[in-house]
This record gives C-alpha cells, structure tokens and sequence, in this order.
C-alpha cells in the first residue's frame, strides 16, 4: 500500500481517535501530541503491515483497513496516555464536567468498554488492570456517573 | 426470592457489560421473558446503562485539529515509511 493510500485511511480515522483523546486529556495540543506520537508507534510497529497491503478501491476493503488502522493507534493512544498523563491535572474548563472527575483508568475503562466496545482482556492487556480491578472501576465508574449526573435513576448498585 | 432469581440478578452487570457466552445470555433472556418483575429490572438497567453512555463525552475535533494532526501524519509518513513507498 502507499503512503497517501495510508494517508487517506488515517485521515478518516481521526476525529474517533480524537473523540478518544479527549477523554484522556481534554486539551486540543495534548490530543494531537498523542495522536501524532500514537501513529507514528504503529507505523514503527507495523510497517511491514501497511506496507505489504495491497491498495484496493471497494469499499469493504477500506473499511476493513479503517478498522485494523483504528484499532492499532487506539491501542497505542491508551497505552500511552495511560503512562503520560496519570498524574497530570486537568485543564481548569472541565472541573465542572463530572465525566472529568473520574480518575483516567476510569475513564479510559467505560469509553473503551461503552464506546469502543473492547473486551474485557483487550482492556486489561491495554490498561495493566487486573480483571478484579478492571470490573472494579467499571462498577465505579457508573455507580460515579449515576450518581452525580441522575440521582433519580440512581438504584444503590455498585 | 429464590436462589435462581438472585443468580440471574446477579449476571445482569456481566450480561450488560458483553461479558456472558451466548448459552448464559440466552439463559439470562429467556429467564425475563418468563419473569416479568425480573424483565423490569433488566429494562431498567439497560435504560440506565444508555443514559450513562450518553454521558460520556462525544467530542467533536476542530478543522484545525483535524489539518494539524493530518499534516503531522503525512510527515510521519515520509520519515518512516521505507523509500520505496514514498509516492507522496
């Protein structure tokens, strides 16, 4: 596949990435720091990949790519965010977001598992979660949510 | 409440969260189609569920962002693609 072939699928791909990104550091700079820095992992990582596809113009075919594309740089954004901004306090405009007062695992884990539908493996291998902790801030998570979004639906489950 | 009831109580968190093999979720759905009371609770907790993902952010990226991040990729591209392949 060539370069502006990889280009175009990347492209497509990214306002998702950043819809994830956000959720790791809502700050447009750190997003596309992470972005950049994410791509240019998978193109080390997978090179002989992208490299090896053969370009192909149906449609399936691109969406298939699209896909595999999203999966390796989501991957990588969490991975790295995951280690770069654990300990970074967040921009002052989302103190007032409830979403934002959860810790990043957390809201790594429910936008991975609620958005991104992974598996609960996939987001262990990416978060470095045990599955007892894994399950632990799902619960958390949207017990948080309830709880300061909607009381009135809030039914005392954790 | 009779221990069955409770155990399927019990999986409705697994069962919302894709984690059940598909013998348990059809156990899972069947037991509701059976239960009313139990049906209720599932309803109510899949509505619950759909309203805290509608509070996950959903944000939406700058044309600006989008160029930015684009032209970044095409640069990444060049330096780290093999040569050949270069047909910028």
């Amino acid at each position: 596949m060539r370069n502006k072939d990889v280009s175009k699928i990347y492209q497509h791909i990214i306002p998702n990435l950043y819809k994830l990104g956000y959720v790791i550091y809502p700050e447009d700079l750190m997003i596309e720091q992470l972005l950049v820095d994410s791509f240019n992992l998978v193109l080390l990582k997978h090179k002989d990949f992208w490299v090896g596809l053969k370009t192909s113009s149906d449609k399936k075919s691109f969406q298939k790519h699209k896909r595999v594309m999203f999966e390796q740089v989501s991957e990588e954004l969490i991975r790295l965010g995951m280690s770069r901004y654990h300990k970074m306090i967040l921009p002052q405009s989302c103190k007032s977001d409830p979403f934002f007062e959860l810790s990043l695992s957390v809201r790594v884990t429910l936008y991975g598992k609620y958005r991104l539908g992974l598996s609960t493996e996939k987001l262990m291998e990416l978060t470095g979660l045990s599955k007892y902790e894994l399950v632990n801030q799902l619960h958390n998570g949207r017990y948080s949510i309830r709880k300061s979004y909607a009381p009135s639906i809030f039914q005392g489950e954790v | 409440m009779n221990s069955r009831h409770q155990e399927y109580l019990d999986m409705i968190s697994a069962y919302l969260d894709g984690e059940l093999n598909p013998m348990e979720v059809n156990e899972l759905e069947n037991y509701a189609l059976e239960h009313e009371e139990f049906a209720r609770i599932l309803n109510g907790r899949k509505k619950e569920l759909e309203q805290i993902n509608a509070f996950i952010p959903n944000a939406e990226i700058s044309k600006e962002s989008l160029r930015q991040i684009a032209k970044e990729g095409n640069e990444s591209l060049k330096n780290l693609m093999p040569r050949k392949f270069l047909f910028f």
